[in-house]
């Protein structure tokens, strides 16, 4: 009995089949073949031996994220590339100009009303969090649509801040390379 | 200044939370010490909470409304019949006020007296007190303004880029770097309002920035006998954004001759001031060997465990130890560091975002453990991040015969280190002790900005095979179970359609559930 599984890791994806043997498991990552035996699985563990060599993995599975980490290095998996493997803090500015908060906490400043116009770059709200104080920067040029948070709102992860409609077509939205992250803790560039 | 008999401290309220209550938790057990914890609404379920003899809930969630709530905490001091308070690091624990409360309410503060905070825990009277001592300083204002206007002016009077500081601050709180005029008065802004935030006083000043330095700081104890020592120097220099991420020490930059030199100008700072308990000297030290003070850190210090592992002396102890009125049992001439020793800071946070904090549940936490290897941590598997504090998770401080022996200690405690459900500091770690440049101890405040590129850019790299094999295999399992802590439903609990008669015969004690 063999299945294939379309693995995402992290960004990444392989197909890999799994062939169970008397003697454990066939795995077949891309081309290559592995030989995986003494599979033993523990709390949040997985324990095996690939061609004599030993692997220990742990798995955590927290809001239906799928999380592995194997040999000091931490993965999200996805079976099938449709499934979404977002890790902790993975983005969430929008290209189409959604400010969304990249952490929980409370605005203490909101820099700029509906109606204006915004640079991008240019600061949007400030939010405290940590006791850190962390500029939210406009991802793209354009005029600010929405202001969804007032001083003093405490947002959680995700949570909409602003929304602005690029300015005069595409022209504007990819002048600023370092305006991607829309997100900076400081200003001491 | 009358202080406390032998017996006094029969019972300690920590001020604080996280991994450095449960150090002092730890030194007051060790002592026969009673230990109340403190704790907000969100903090109910901490370890710091579990594992003290008594704690008390001294109010809401965010910082100024609990960890800074001074009537809050003497009450709760009053409450349980504590006879001091120790505050750690951060929150009250360079407020002279506070410590000048807890003493004119008959408490023990562990720490110096409120008159020597004063003098050293505000930054700006360091810098006078310093400068009339003969310690040499940075150049800049030796007067601070929480009004933008004032402080914007001080910035333009000094030529090139400038720091703007908070005067009650510390760990990169209400600190920022302007590289030119255009951006002083939104820096000056938000500084102000960090340290407002952080420290409930928004006075900041001004400094000329040294590109690039060295950062060296000198550990002090000071009992209330008139004894002070050194315990040699800290290498701080790998920061990001003015905050430390990784300590070692020795520092690999001090010859003995700098190090006597630094050293005695540290006692001679800590001196001035008639320094008592635990102390720092911050220092910066530019390429040509030149050192300038920085401030005086009035407290324990986040990295005070490598000092620890060297030296052999438990400063934590130390602490209470002075605090109940102890002498000092070694003089300078006995204090002989050995080996080197590294800390590493797990943050949870995601260096590949700007350092963005990562809140969040810790669904698995597996620590390193082994010779040398030490991890003082405040959470646990299962605790939930949250977004109010410090995301600090742990330290983890490694002991080797010498500086690459406990790099690569380290390297390998970090693979062992495995925290699933935030995202943390451990692989940003890992890149730096493999750095080139702080492998060859070519390491200053710069490092990381200026290799942003290799350290901020996440795991990159081949997948390994395992990983690919790993992943397919819990696919196939359809979960291997939670972590101890985990919560009941998970895909662990679901079983397999085939090959579960063989799974049950490997490994005993799976549990079968619902077919998929």
């Amino acid at each position: 009995m063999s299945r294939e599984y379309d693995i995402r890791l992290d960004a990444k994806e392989r197909k890999v089949s799994v062939t169970h043997t008397p003697e454990g498991y066939t795995v077949r990552v891309g081309k290559r073949e592995f030989s995986v035996t003494d599979v033993s699985v523990g709390q949040g563990t997985l324990a095996f031996l690939v061609n004599r060599k030993m692997a220990l993995a742990h798995v955590s599975d927290g809001d239906g994220m799928l999380q592995l980490s194997i040999g000091g290095r931490n993965y999200g998996i996805a079976e099938e590339a449709g499934d979404s493997t977002r890790m902790p803090g993975a983005g969430v500015q929008g290209g189409d100009g959604t400010i969304r908060s990249p952490m929980p906490g409370s605005i203490v400043r909101v820099c700029v009303g509906a109606g204006e116009r915004v640079e991008a770059g240019d600061p949007v709200v400030v939010l405290e969090s940590m006791k850190m104080q962390n500029e939210i920067a406009a991802p793209i040029a354009g005029t600010v649509v929405v202001m969804e948070c007032s001083v003093g709102q405490q947002v959680g992860f995700g949570d909409m801040l602003a929304s602005i409609a690029p300015a005069g077509g595409d022209a504007d939205a990819g002048g600023d390379a370092d305006a991607g992250g829309g997100y900076s803790r400081t200003d001491d560039a | 200044m009358a202080r406390k008999k032998k017996d006094i401290l029969g019972k300690v309220l920590i001020a604080n939370r996280g991994e450095i209550a449960m150090r002092i938790i730890r030194a007051c057990r060790e002592l026969n010490i009673d230990t109340v914890s403190i704790f907000s609404e969100a903090d109910r379920r901490s370890l710091h909470v579990r594992q003290a003899d008594e704690a008390v809930c001294i109010g809401a969630a965010p910082a100024a409304e609990s960890y800074l709530n001074v009537d809050s905490i003497i009450a709760a001091a009053r409450e349980t019949g504590a006879d001091a308070i120790h505050p750690g690091y951060g929150f009250l624990a360079e407020n002279a006020d506070f410590a000048a409360r807890v003493a004119g309410e008959g408490l023990v503060f562990i720490g110096p007296p409120a008159s020597v905070m004063r003098a050293m825990g505000n930054k700006i009277d360091a810098r006078r007190a310093m400068r009339d001592a003969g310690v040499p300083i940075v150049p800049g204002s030796t007067t601070g303004s929480d009004r933008v206007k004032d402080v914007v002016k001080d910035a333009l009077a000094i030529d090139g880029p400038v720091m703007i500081k908070a005067s009650a601050g510390g760990g990169g709180k209400g600190m920022r770097s302007v590289e030119d005029r255009r951006g002083v008065e939104s820096a000056v802004r938000e500084a102000i309002g960090e340290a407002q935030s952080a420290f409930g006083d928004g006075t900041v000043y001004v400094e000329k920035r040294i590109d690039s330095p060295r950062h060296v700081e000198f550990q002090i104890l000071g009992d209330t006998h008139g004894h002070i020592v050194h315990l040699c120097e800290r290498e701080c220099s790998v920061q990001r954004r003015h905050q430390k991420v990784l300590e070692e020490t020795p520092s690999p930059a001090l010859t003995p001759e700098l190090r006597m030199a630094m050293g005695n100008a540290a006692l001679a700072a800590a001196r001035a001031v008639h320094y008592e308990n635990a102390g720092t000297i911050e220092f910066i030290l530019d390429r040509d060997g030149a050192f300038y003070f920085l401030e005086m850190n009035t407290r324990i210090q986040v990295e005070h465990p490598i000092t620890e592992m060297t030296t052999g002396v438990d400063l934590v102890q130390w602490q209470l130890r002075i605090a109940r009125g102890e002498e000092l049992a070694f003089v300078q001439e006995q204090i002989a560091p050995r080996g080197h020793a590294i800390e590493c800071r797990i943050y949870a946070e995601d260096e590949t975002r700007n350092f963005v904090p990562s809140c969040g549940r810790i669904d698995c936490l597996s620590e390193p453990s082994g010779p040398g290897i030490r991890n003082d941590s405040g959470v646990y598997e299962g605790w939930e991040v949250s977004p109010y504090y410090d995301p600090i998770l742990s330290k983890l401080i490694v002991l080797g015969e010498n500086r690459e022996a406990a790099r690569r200690r380290m390297l390998c405690a970090l693979d062992e280190y495995v925290v699933l459900g935030v995202r943390t500091s451990i692989g940003l770690h890992g890149r730096i002790l493999r750095h080139p440049e702080f492998i060859s101890e070519n390491v200053d405040t710069g490092f990381i900005e200026r290799n942003a590129d290799a350290l901020l850019g996440g795991d990159s790299g081949e997948i390994p095979d395992e990983a690919w094999i790993a992943a397919a295999l819990v696919e196939d399992l359809g979960g291997v179970g939670k972590c101890s802590g985990g919560s009941g439903d998970s895909r662990a609990q679901r079983a397999y359609d085939d090959g579960g008669a063989w799974l049950w015969k490997q490994i005993g004690n799976w549990e079968i559930g619902e077919q998929r």
